[in-house]
């Protein structure tokens, strides 16, 4: 398999993968657990670490990143501005939710759709970067081959 | 070259990343009290590390204390 092949076949995976994270809601529950809690615990942990991913990728690979998929610094640095008071609001809502009495819940989903966001963003961004990887060694190889293999 | 090495090393850490995102996607109960105290404490350590600090303050104190 060559190169641009093994890249391709790595970036699909990668993308349905960061994707299939968006689903949250895919295990079996244990018995008498609660749905709502478990899905919003979910995507708290789900986000945070999709999030932090992020931040260190585009961080570590700022240089990379900003010539292959313009747009992504500035995408990163909205996760670093909005990321942490997301995942704290949710955190304190869920605190709230288990704390309540049955009937007294309070609605979990405004910080979940703000964490959802966010996440979307995410995943949006990864999966260009990873498109935009493959392109750009697709291209390289190309030109190597009409230089001849030189 | 240097290019196809940074994609590699990129999409490399990518999936290093991976199996902290499946460990949620797969839960099936809520958290304990530990795991929880465990995921707040790994949130908050996160969130101060030099990965998370913007540009404005980067410029603001370049370099900062280690948490």
């Amino acid at each position: 398999m060559t190169a641009e092949a093994q890249m391709k076949k790595t970036a699909r995976t990668l993308v349905v993968l960061l994707l299939c994270s968006s689903l949250a809601a895919c295990a079996a529950l244990k018995a008498g657990e609660d749905p709502v809690l478990v899905r919003a615990e979910q995507t708290e942990q789900t986000a945070f670490a999709t999030m932090d991913t992020f931040v260190n990728l585009e961080r570590d690979n700022e240089a990379l990143l900003r010539t292959l998929v313009p747009g992504i610094h500035a995408a990163a640095e909205a996760v670093r501005l909005k990321g942490p008071a997301a995942i704290r609001d949710l955190r304190d809502v869920i605190a709230t939710y288990k704390a309540a009495k049955a009937g007294a819940k309070p609605d979990l989903s405004t910080a979940l759709a703000v964490v959802e966001q966010i996440l979307r963003d995410v995943q949006s961004w990864i999966a260009k970067a990873a498109d935009a990887g493959v392109k750009k060694v697709a291209e390289i190889e190309t030109a190597y081959e009409i230089m001849g293999g030189v | 070259m240097q290019i196809v090495l940074g994609v590699l090393a990129l999409i490399e850490q990518l999936i290093a990343a991976y199996p902290r995102i499946k460990a949620a996607f797969v839960q099936d109960s809520a958290l304990t009290d530990q795991q929880r105290a465990d995921l707040t404490a790994a949130e908050e350590r996160a969130f101060v590390t030099p990965a998370w600090r913007t540009d404005a303050q980067r410029a603001a104190d370049p370099a900062p204390p280690a948490p």
